[in-house]
Formats: C-alpha cells, structure tokens, sequence
C-alpha cells in the first residue's frame, strides 16, 4: 500500500514538473529549452508539410509506449554542453522510440542522446546523425532503405543491436560502437562508406552478416516478421 | 377461389415466421470477447536438401466491446477496447516478443456498422499508429477479417447471401468477398442462436521498399459462426484460412521459396464457453 502511494505519487510529481509535448502551431512545433523536461505519454505524429525543431538542452520523459514519427522536417540541435535528450519517465522501462520516414527533407540531428528505446529507425528518409548517443536502445538505430544516412562522431553502447542495416547507403565516420550485444548488423545490399574501426568489444559480434548472406538459411528473418504482418 | 388465396396466404405467412433477422443489438451493454490468431506458415522444400523452414505464432487477445452510440439511420459506433494480449511466435526474440504484447495492448479501436450490416470504418484510436517497415501486427485488421457483415433481410435456415467490401490495405485496395448461409437456428442455454456457414476469399497483394507478396491464387477462408439473435450479437465465430504465397525479398533481392500458409481465427464471447 505504502509503495502503491508512492509511486503514485512519485509519478504524479514528473507529471506535473514536466510540459505536456506541444502541439502543432501553424505546422511548426518548436520544443524550448526553458520549458524543459518536456513528457510525451503516447504518439506523437509529424506531418508531411510540418517541421520540428528541437533546442539545445531540451529533455522529452517518453511513456512506456511513447513514439516519435517524423514524417516532416526535423532538427535537433544540441550542442556539445547541452545536449538533447530522450529518456523514459520510468527508468525500469522502455519507450517506443524515434522513427524517421520523411522522404521529402533531410532530417538533421546534432548531440542527441537516446535512451532505453525499443527502437529507432529510419525506414526510405536520408539525413545525418552527429555526435549522437545511442545507450541501452534494444535496436540502437535500425536503417532501412535509406538512400544515404551519415553517422559523424557517434557512439553506441550496451545496445542489443547497435547499428542495424538492410538495404541502405552509410557513410560513419569516427564511431564508437563497444559493448554492444552486436556492433553492426548488414542484412541485403549495404553500401558502407566509412570506417568500422570503431566497432570492437561487442559480445557476440561486432561485424555480423543477415542469415540469408550467410547462407544458413532460405527465408530470413525479417520476411517472416513481415509476412506474418500481413495477415 | 377465395379457400385457394387464403391457403397460400397462410403457407406465406408460416414461411415468413421461421425466418429471423439479423441485426447487431442496438442496445449493448460492455461485453468481454476473446479474439484468437493462430498463423502457420510454411517454406516449401525446393531442389535443395536443405531443411524445412517454418514460423508458428499465437496471438490471444482479451477484449471488451462497447457501443458507444446509434444513430438515426440505424447504424452505430462502437468501441472495442483491449485488456489483455498473450503472444508468441518462434520468430521473434524475448525482448521482441515482450515489446510485441505491450504494443498490442495499445490498440483499441472505433468501429461503425451501417444499417444494411457492412462494417463502415475502423477509426485507430490515437495511441495506436502502424509503422511500415516496422513489422508490427494490427488487432483491428485481424477483427476486420472475422466480422460478418449481416443481411438486410429476414433470413432463415438454407438462406445465403454473399457481400464484399473493400480496404485500403498500405496503399492498395483490397477486396474481400464473403459468404454466409444460414444452416440452422435453435435454442442453446435459454439463447436463440443462427448458425452460419461462411466463406471468405480474397488476393493477397502487398508491396513495399522491403518486400513484394503476393497470394498464388485467391486465399481461402472457411468456418462457422453462431449469431446470438436475442440480443444481438456474435456469439463465437471460426475461421480457417489456407493458401500459397509468393514472396519477393527486395532487401536480398531474392525469390523466397513458395510458403504455404495456415491461419485460424477465433472469436468468442466470454462467459458463454467454459
């Protein structure tokens, strides 16, 4: 009972020492450090015609089903003393995640840290990630039919799949992907640019090849996933 | 002459009698149902020798319907609402499957039947929004599947009647045609239950950056569904669909072998079996 109230409690005070996630304003959302932590308990969708735009030293608490799906332009702007950040509310939890889809603008993301997602993606859009911190995010970052995606200055950390990769252009430049359950995931044709010296220490692999690459198996993983989907 | 009118108007009339309409109740309090999604699928053995490949998932979704309003024209709204999801699949890992039963539990939904029984529109409740590319499954398009869509008319037992309707299915337009024939109607526990033989077929066509799926011929669905007529509503629906399907992986840029698929649907009141 004690610890029931508490953590009613406790819940009630981030709720109400944080700002609702904003909505649209004339197709522009603009999250400001001075209103920051910001709570997002759910969805939040971003139009096709409408932009995002983050401030240096903003923090979003993400619900336990929280997602971000960016449909429109996106910048997010840290800097190097204030970063933005992605945390959940609860820290025994995870949260959805940031879901790039735009194909109409680049999205540009600069000092970001995300934390404890399920997973992020970016599924057909192109942009660049720089000095960007994916920690304790089931899938770090899964790229997905991208036509280029850069990754400047990032790093990846205790992460279940680092850096996944299906059918995409990378460019990374100066990573750091280290104990990570795996460091780079490649499934069908990648195109990566870059360097992977970055990739060490990871448990399991830091460089591993999609089941069909390796010829173990004639169905892969992820046409399962995505035919059981269709029905 | 007159003996011979009033004869026939009299066998009309006692026709007329055995035949019953069915209608959703247009009062309905909260009622609980369980929707279940049992999918086998199947790598076909090709020229090679390599082993069999195959994915089984179960779905179990306990939910609660609500209508939330009725209209003039006899149509009206309703709510499913989702309490509780058990899932599993052989393709998917503890941390997927976890995050899987979290998001399913997400996914309430609005619905509306129109007065001639079509199911008119599925409204996503806000929460719930379907990512491509994201393999994640849809309660509301399982539900869509398995819902009748009712007579205009009285029906009695032999009575047939066959509707389609149509969706918009990522991008494409998906038509699927059902049957329904009436067998029997008789009283069960103190309810006056339809049972109804149904047929479902329909062309799967999928494609996106990822993959391009397609069915070999139309998939088809058959099973039987008993219509609680006293008060309006489904009683327990069954349904086994069957087909083969081609696949396309444009990430790999390959054929994958033919799968043959094997999906049983269920829905059923709660509190009504054991």
């Amino acid at each position: 009972m004690g610890r029931s109230l508490a953590w009613v409690l406790s819940f009630a005070l981030i709720a109400f020492a944080s700002t609702p996630f904003p909505l649209k304003s004339k197709g522009n959302v603009v999250l400001q450090k001075s209103k920051s932590p910001y709570l997002l308990e759910d969805n939040f969708v971003l139009g096709a015609s409408d932009t995002l735009k983050i401030e240096a030293g903003v923090t979003v608490k993400m619900g336990s089903l929280a997602k971000l799906l960016l449909n429109g332009t996106t910048e997010i702007s840290g800097t190097v003393d204030f970063p933005v950040r992605f945390i959940p509310v609860d820290s025994t939890e995870s949260w959805n995640g940031i879901h790039f889809i735009a194909t109409s603008s680049p999205f540009s993301v600069k000092y970001l840290v995300l934390e404890k997602a399920f997973r992020n993606t970016v599924s057909n859009a192109e942009g660049v990630f720089e000095n960007t911190t994916f920690i304790d995010n089931y899938y770090g970052v899964r790229i997905q039919s991208s036509p280029l995606t850069l990754l400047r200055n990032c790093s990846f950390e205790r992460n279940r799949f680092a850096i996944s990769v299906a059918s995409s252009t990378i460019d990374a430049q100066n990573l750091s992907v280290r104990k990570n359950v795996f460091g780079l995931y490649l499934e069908g044709q990648v195109d990566f640019r870059g360097s992977k010296e970055g990739i060490v220490d990871n448990l399991e692999d830091d460089v591993r090849y999609g089941s069909v690459a390796s010829g173990k198996e004639r169905v892969p993983l992820s046409v399962w996933q995505r035919v059981e989907t269709a029905f | 002459m007159k003996f011979l009118v009033c004869i026939l108007f009299l066998v009309l009339t006692a026709c007329n009698s055995d035949k019953v309409e069915l209608a959703f109740g247009t009062v309905l309090n909260n009622q609980e149902y369980v929707l279940e999604a049992n999918l086998d699928v199947l790598a076909l053995a090709g020229e090679d020798s390599l082993e069999p490949e195959s994915m089984q998932t179960k779905l179990k979704v306990f939910s609660t319907l609500t209508q939330l309003e009725v209209y003039d024209d006899g149509s009206a709204r309703y709510e499913m609402q989702v309490d509780s999801v058990d899932y599993s699949s052989n393709k998917r890992s503890v941390e997927e499957l976890a995050y899987m039963e979290k998001y399913l539990q997400t996914q309430n939904f609005q619905y509306k039947i129109a007065s001639n029984g079509t199911m008119d529109t599925i409204f996503p409740m806000e929460n719930f929004v379907a990512v491509d590319g994201i393999n994640e499954l849809e309660i509301p398009r399982l539900f869509a599947k398995i819902q009748p869509v009712l007579p205009d008319h009285k029906v009695g037992a032999g009575d047939s009647w066959e509707r389609h309707h149509s969706f918009n299915n990522k991008g494409s337009l998906t038509t699927v045609y059902k049957t329904f024939r009436v067998e029997d109607i008789f009283y069960h526990d103190g309810l006056k239950l339809a049972k109804l033989n149904l047929g479902v077929r329909y062309k799967q066509l999928e494609e996106d950056a990822s993959i391009k799926l397609e069915s070999t011929d139309f998939l088809v669905g058959k099973g039987t569904m008993l219509f609680d007529l006293v008060n309006g509503q489904v009683y327990s629906i069954h349904l086994e669909f069957t087909g083969n399907l081609n696949v396309a992986d444009k990430l790999n840029n390959a054929q994958v072998p033919e799968l043959k698929m094997h999906q049983v649907l269920k829905l059923e009141r709660r509190g009504d079996h054991g």
